[in-house]
């Protein structure tokens, strides 16, 4: 199994094919393809609605997000119908557009726990804290009061203890001061070093391409992929025209394939 | 002892009398018992520290014990302090008594302020003289084992002006028995003295409970109660009445964790009856299996300046299980700032799920989040008795689920 994973290492980190994914019976994700190779951080851009949280839930399994069709692969491993916990155990996990308060517990707990459960040294702990500018909140109950900042940066935190191998983070830009953004982007760069494969971002605004390595960009739009490119380009494409250059190529490449 | 007929007599005329919360029960049914011939507490060590007792009384100022209706010993263990039993302290006062007599808890309340007066035994009286801080806490232990029997002790506390005391009273049954628990306790603190109160609950599934306790803080006093009960149990109705006058603060929380078939009824009742009397009422009830809580809170502003907030919170850990919450704010006067709030449902989906994208087990985040629940501010407690509630939590929120 381990041996399995290692061979897999060489090959795509994540490969989705035709998936569907409904909510009870309303279609929330219609035939979507993406691939990610290992080393890869890419960018999945689209207006609101078009479906890039779904795709964040039913890649980590959140059990509302019925798989109707198509299928995940996670290192070649069919995850299709692999419950949440399991994913997470491999590696693969995704922050939450909006991360929930938990009152009674603190950020420091409950960061301790996670830290000691992924043998995270507490040198690399304090590194997070610094880079993430959280010192005062971590006796602080978790997303008690925070700002949008904050809870990006907590939670950002708390997913960088887990040492995953795979990230989906779900608009970690969106509600953030730009100060926030420029330290998530280098937590994300951190992560890399310390052993994040791969990363999908969800990304209104495409802000944080300016803090990231991404390398290409998927945007998606009314369910599906419509275009795809180098990250560069087609975030800079978005910002000066929108979407509605990806809408009039629909299903083409266009120029953007570098 | 002519001077307590009086009170006998407005006792009588109330056995009958239901009272206004909580399932009605046949008292006649229970009777005092005295204590077995074997008495070894030690034997018990685990059960009376899980309600706060420390058998060896280490940093303890002093203790109490009854079993059954027997008193076995009321020792003080440090200057300024006078603990004694409620026979003793008759005894040694005479009339004198009378001045905190049934003058917080009304004698024909119900039939359990009635029988507690024409059948209870034993309680403690405990005196704090005026200006002393004891530093280490004070415990009472009263226990029950023998079935049909009736517990009904007369606890009085005074903490006289200027002083400071912490009392730990920890009420457990030690065998699976049929009983009824009604002990009376009268609280009064006086000017610029202070009570922190500690009471933990842990009964067997036969067991009807009713306490009864009434409260009077004096100009600038302070009280801070905590109940804690994890338990399983027939029946429970309780509602500690509050009085506070010029300036004098309260913090009032409870925390009941049920389970089995139990049914509780448990609340406060505070008045601020002098000008800037303030005061917060907080309570956390869990409910298991097909257990069932009312949580009532009611606070009156009744003087000007008054200000009382109610914090009311209930978490549903089983289908079956049911919580209602009654919260009641009443302004007599017309600035007086009185706030509530309430939440009650089940654990949520959503924050168990993100606990799990971050890694941790279903059971892991649901645990994460009922000691989340569990924890109340424990405000200006002394350091020991801080970290002897948070013990106490710990232990409940692990066997919680």
């Amino acid at each position: 199994m381990f041996f399995d994973l290692l061979l897999a290492s060489e090959m795509k980190i994540l490969e989705v094919r035709n998936l569907k994914v409904k909510i009870s019976n309303t279609t929330v994700v219609d035939g979507l393809d993406m691939d990610i190779n290992s080393g890869e951080i890419v960018l999945l851009f689209g207006p609101n609605a078009s479906g890039k949280t779904s795709l964040a839930m039913s890649l980590l399994g959140h059990p509302k997000y019925n798989i109707a069709d198509g299928k995940i692969l996670f290192y070649g491993k069919d995850i299709t119908n692999l419950p949440m916990e399991s994913r997470v155990r491999l590696g693969l996990t995704a922050t939450f557009q909006f991360s929930p308060e938990l009152k009674g517990i603190t950020l420091l707990e409950l960061s301790k726990a996670l830290a000691e459960r992924n043998a995270i040294p507490a040198e690399r702990v304090n590194e997070l804290i610094e880079l993430l500018k959280i010192r005062h909140l971590l006796n602080r109950q978790v997303n008690v009061d925070f700002s949008g900042g904050e809870r990006k940066r907590a939670e950002m935190f708390l997913t960088a203890l887990q040492a995953p191998k795979f990230v989906v983070f779900d608009e970690p830009d969106s509600g953030v001061d730009p100060d926030s953004i420029s330290l998530i982007g280098r937590a994300i760069m951190k992560m890399r070093e310390y052993g994040l494969k791969g990363a999908l971002i969800i990304t209104h605004t495409g802000f944080l391409s300016r803090h990231i390595d991404a390398s290409r960009a998927y945007v998606m739009i009314n369910r599906k992929i419509v275009c795809t490119g180098p990250a560069n380009i087609l975030s800079s494409h978005i910002l000066s025209y929108g979407f509605d250059m990806c809408i009039a190529q629909r299903g083409g490449k266009y120029a953007l394939e570098g | 002892m002519p001077w307590r007929d009086k009170y006998k007599e407005k006792a009588k005329k109330a056995i009958n009398k239901p009272a206004r919360h909580g399932i009605d029960i046949d008292i006649l049914e229970f009777n005092p018992r005295m204590a077995g011939e074997e008495i070894d507490l030690s034997a018990s060590r685990d059960l009376l520290e899980a309600v706060g007792i420390d058998v060896e009384e280490k940093n303890r100022a002093g203790s109490f014990y009854q079993l059954e209706s027997q008193v076995i010993s009321a020792i003080a263990k440090q200057p300024g302090i006078e603990i004694l039993s409620m026979e003793e302290a008759i005894e040694k006062y005479g009339k004198d008594m009378e001045e905190y007599f049934w003058k917080a808890v009304n004698v024909d309340a119900d039939k359990y302020t009635a029988i507690a007066e024409l059948m209870g035994k034993g309680g403690y009286f405990i005196r704090v003289k005026k200006g002393h801080k004891i530093e280490f806490p004070v415990q009472a232990c009263l226990l029950m084992e023998q079935n049909q029997s009736l517990q009904a002790p007369h606890n009085i506390i005074i903490a006289e002006e200027g002083s400071e005391i912490s009392i730990v009273t920890g009420c457990a049954t030690m065998k699976e028995s049929i009983g009824l628990h009604a002990g009376i306790t009268e609280i009064y603190i006086h000017e610029k003295a202070r009570v922190n109160y500690i009471m933990i609950h842990k009964w067997s599934k036969a067991m009807h409970i009713r306490p009864r306790t009434g409260v009077i803080v004096r100009n600038g006093g302070m009280y801070v109660s905590h109940y804690i009960a994890f338990t399983d149990l027939k029946s429970f109705q309780s509602m500690p009445k509050v009085i506070l006058h010029e300036n004098a603060k309260v913090y009032l929380s409870s925390m009941v964790v049920l389970e089995g078939e139990a049914m509780a009824d448990s609340g406060y009742y505070l008045r601020l009856t002098g000008n800037n009397a303030s005061g917060q009422i907080v309570s956390r009830s869990i409910t298991k299996d097909t257990s069932e809580i009312i949580t009532r809170a009611y606070i009156s502003g009744e003087s000007s300046s008054t200000v009382g907030h109610i914090d009311c919170q209930g978490l549903l850990l089983s289908e079956k299980s049911r919580i209602l919450t009654i919260p009641i704010l009443d302004a007599i006067y017309d600035n007086v700032m009185l706030t509530h709030e309430a939440a009650v449902g089940k654990l949520s989906e959503e924050k168990i799920l993100w606990l799990m994208a971050r890694g941790f087990s279903r059971e892991e985040a649901e645990s994460i989040l009922v000691k989340g629940f569990m924890r109340t501010d424990l405000p200006g407690l002394p350091k020991p008795l801080e970290s002897m509630i948070n013990q106490t939590l710990e232990i409940i929120a692990k066997s919680v689920l």
